[in-house]
């Protein structure tokens, strides 16, 4: 149960079947982005691939006769005919060919009948179709996905293949729940048992740990994209933005060219590998050891004064110049960071973004929005984020202040696409949409946990919200969750607890509920769970997915409010 | 589970016509002459491999035989074992300048590469290349110091236990990349020891030959380092040159490095446009030109004609 190795065992079997001698990568735009999420170029280059190239970068005249081409296209109709023109005058010696997919008789028909000059030695099917971030994390890359609150029907294609080739490629058939509640669940589910029916021989694995496929959906848990996180990956996906494990920097002001846009791996970055999950005070500790471990090594490096030490500095150097850019990337990194919180004022509006989570106080809580309003030092974003998660919470209060919030907003200046997502999200995941209570604290187990926090007091006020799949699967795992909210596709049902649970949010997931994944595979080694979504969300993302959601329908609370 | 795909590749013969097969062939295969063969440096490439591959094995039994003469108990004498090492390090030094060579070979001809693919497929290889060779350097390097700090700190336990027999401390095995280097220096070394003999013979009577000759080794041992600490010089000036390192950086991305030549395409493309349209006006402005020059001369004729 590891996405990130199965896909990089699919690559690196890729590149050996074919033998020995060069070789070409022949990708298309979305396998070009799952080949470098696994694969580094100086490791691929060691695999004898010297050359990279894109099928639809159009036609170039030059043959390379000599070369062996391994051709890696996810199974569109586009990719299908793009890969019969090259084969009718083939560029390359002979090609391997490997669909990230399952792919229809008919295109391999077709393709057989382009292939004049037999240039084609195999034909397979790997299973490497999504995008793994984490080895618990996989995404498709969907920003959006939702229009006037249904699939896109192209996006339900790819997003069921997405998740047929997750379950392919770790050797799963696991039983299906969904949100009840929720029909692009539903029609999501049904999609993917129709697979499963027809392709059964695939689906033909020894299964010992029964895994459990859970398809949940972002409209019951509208608040985790919606607040400032704090951790280090989250943190820098909230405010610069993570795309394919890489940043761009370019619009940081005086940054070095080398810097202008960053990779963070953790495969191949060893700080970042260990501080991903740590909170932004640790993260400027460990920064610290960093580069005094740094500094010693560079004073080390500046005493030469026998051959014995050249020759020793020489040994370190690679070492060394790889720490250099580590710190550098790091540093920099972390300074963005830091300068945006103070500028912002991003602690005091997480302080009160975490509360409107997590408690009740409708009239202290209304004062502080007002006055993080009126503060000249917060972002029009982040005022529309209070203030879209004071409409979520208190919707139903009677005496709410919507209206007023607004008002104040446009006072502010915010612009007026902002402004109208206070709406929309109520439209996108009201009251109406929820199936859980989100905010809701009455019931009797809250209480007591209320209590027993109000006793410890909170660790850390920055950090107090838990995700709602934290709790959906603590459910799940003690066997409470129940077959009502969350039912199981068919009549099928799971009679013994299950052990791999595969996650997967309709409409987004986010770093966070990462976070609290990766936590609980740590805390409970005898489970395993893998999380995906559509995409990552941040802020920014998912106010796109919520205009597309929401442009269109009738709508419910503008007519009441206005 | 992959494998059922095969099939269909393996009946396209069924489905294409055998003449019109051939046919194609010849057409496309007169088409294509161009890429067909292997370019020239692709012989240094299999070079360079298979020198990797035998240097990886040299490794492995270098380090095989460090381990064994390192649990072994100390000999005065250098054994077989230590012969053999100095044998294969000597080969491995001599490799690696090889490996190097290879690959400054690819390095020109990629430049010299006159398609844009090729150079690139040459510069990638090249990259590859001497990113193996200097992780093996560096596991080479390593795993000598180890062994050579293996070896003095037992020569330091043994000696607390030894001290009287001080004077005869054995000789280290060199890990000299250039001992016949060394070599020619024993030989020139002990020709001066000769000579030096010979022009004080008088003087130094007194001198035993005893101590004469544990001076002249002692000479001979610091020269053999000097020589050695220069051929380690050499060969670190060397890896400096081929070092390469982006790992980590953006510029080790599949995907970016795609892009990026993407880019380049567009680029090229933009600035054929670009010389396209400046060509097309020139030749616009040519025939205004030769227009104008037409009707002034044209309309000079008439006011001639006409007066």
């Amino acid at each position: 149960m590891n996405v990130f190795s199965a896909l990089k065992l699919y690559i690196t079997k890729m590149t050996e079947e074919s033998g020995p001698g060069m070789k070409v990568l022949l990708m298309d735009k979305q396998t070009t982005s799952i080949v470098s999420n696994v694969y580094s170029k100086s490791e691929i280059l060691q695999k004898e691939v010297y050359l990279f190239e894109r099928i639809d970068s159009g036609a170039q005249p030059e043959g390379l006769r000599h070369l062996k081409c391994i051709v890696f296209l996810r199974p569109t109709a586009e990719n299908i005919s793009l890969l019969c023109r090259e084969l009718r005058c083939p560029k390359y010696g002979v090609y391997y060919i490997y669909f990230s997919n399952i792919i229809a008789k008919a295109d391999i028909k077709t393709l057989a009948e382009s292939d004049e000059q037999e240039v084609v030695r195999e034909v397979h099917e790997f299973y490497a179709d999504y995008l793994a971030l984490n080895p618990h994390l996989f995404s498709l890359g969907i920003n959006v996905c939702v229009q006037d609150l249904r699939w896109i029907p192209t996006h339900l294609q790819r997003t069921a293949q997405g998740i047929i080739s997750v379950l392919l490629s770790l050797r799963k058939c696991p039983f299906i729940r969904y949100q009840g509640g929720s029909d692009m669940s539903k029609i999501l589910a049904e999609k993917i048992r129709e697979t499963f029916s027809k392709e059964s021989n695939l689906f033909d694995f020894r299964q010992e740990l029964n895994p459990l496929l859970l398809i949940v959906d972002r409209r019951d848990d509208p608040v985790t994209p919606l607040l400032n996180q704090w951790t280090y990956q989250a943190m820098v996906h909230e405010l610069l933005t993570i795309n394919n494990n890489r940043v761009d920097l370019s619009h940081v002001n005086g940054i070095s060219k080398e810097l202008a846009e960053v990779v963070l791996s953790a495969e191949h970055d060893e700080f970042y590998a260990q501080n991903l999950y740590l909170n932004f005070g640790e993260i400027g500790q460990m920064i610290k050891t960093l580069m005094d471990d740094f500094q010693k090594k560079s004073k080390k490096n500046q005493k030469l004064e026998s051959i014995a030490d050249i020759k020793n500095f020489v040994e370190m150097y690679p070492q060394f110049k790889k720490i250099s850019g580590t710190v550098s990337k790091h540093v920099t990194v972390v300074g963005e960071l830091s300068s945006l919180v103070g500028k912002h004022n991003l602690l005091e509006v997480s302080e009160l973004e975490q509360e409107l989570s997590c408690q009740s106080e409708h009239s202290t809580q209304l004062q502080k929005i007002k006055k993080l309003i009126n503060d000249s030092r917060v972002r029009d974003v982040d005022a529309t984020r209070l203030v879209m998660l004071y409409a979520l919470h208190y919707e139903k209060h009677s005496n709410n202040d919507i209206t007023g919030l607004l008002d104040m907003l446009k006072k502010k200046g915010v612009p007026a696409t902002y402004t109208k997502l206070v709406y929309s999200i109520l439209e996108y995941s009201g009251v109406h949409a929820r199936q859980s209570n989100l905010f809701n604290h009455e019931g009797v187990s809250k209480i007591t946990k209320k209590l027993f926090m109000g006793l410890s007091g909170v660790d850390n006020i920055y950090t107090q919200h838990k995700p709602l799949l934290v709790e959906t699967l603590d459910d799940l795992l003690k066997g409470r969750l129940s077959t009502q909210t969350f039912p199981y596709l068919g009549n099928m049902v799971m009679s013994k607890r299950p052990q791999e649970i595969i996650v997967f949010i309709v409409g987004g997931a986010t770093y966070e509920e990462s976070l609290a994944v990766n936590n609980w595979n740590k805390q409970n080694p005898g489970t395993k769970i893998i999380l995906g979504g559509t995409t990552i969300h941040n802020f920014q993302t998912f106010t796109e997915e919520i205009q597309s959601a929401t442009n269109s329908i009738t709508r419910r609370y503008r007519s009441r409010n206005n | 589970m992959h494998h059922r795909l095969d099939t269909y590749t393996l009946n396209k013969m069924a489905l294409v016509a055998p003449e019109s097969m051939t046919g194609g062939d010849v057409e496309l295969g007169g088409l294509n002459l161009a890429g067909d063969a292997p370019p020239a440096w692709s012989d240094a490439l299999e070079e360079t491999q298979y020198i990797l591959s035998r240097l990886r094995a040299k490794l492995a039994e270098l380090k095989e035989l460090h381990a064994k003469h390192l649990t072994r108990p100390t000999l005065d004498d250098t054994s077989q074992e230590e012969r053999q090492m100095e044998q294969l390090t000597r080969e491995m030094g001599r490799a690696f300048t090889s490996g190097h060579r290879q690959v400054q070979l690819i390095k020109t001809a990629a430049r010299q590469e006159s398609r844009a693919s090729e150079r690139r497929l040459a510069a990638s290889a090249a990259v590859a290349l001497s990113t193996a060779l200097q992780e093996l350097g560096l596991s080479y390097r390593a795993a000598q110091s180890h062994y050579l700090q293996q070896l003095n700190s037992r020569e330091e336990r043994s000696r607390q236990y030894f001290e009287e027999d001080q004077e005869f401390v054995s000789v280290e095995p060199s890990d000299s990349w250039a001992t016949d280097l060394k070599f020619a220096q024993v030989g020139g070394s002990n020709y001066e020891q000769q000579h030096e003999r010979q022009l004080q013979q008088e003087v130094l009577l007194e001198f035993d030959d005893e101590e004469r000759t544990r001076e002249a080794m002692i000479r001979e041992q610091e020269v053999g380092h000097i020589v050695q600490s220069i051929s380690d010089l050499n060969h670190i000036f060397k890896d400096l040159a081929h070092m390469v390192q982006d790992q980590g950086s953006v510029l080790d991305r599949i995907d970016y490095n795609v892009e990026q030549t993407q880019i380049q395409v567009q680029e090229g493309y933009k600035q054929l446009k670009k010389a396209d349209t400046y060509q097309r006006a020139n030749r616009k402005l040519y025939c205004i030109m030769v227009l104008t020059i037409s009707i002034i001369f044209l309309s000079f004729l008439f006011v001639i004609f006409k007066t």
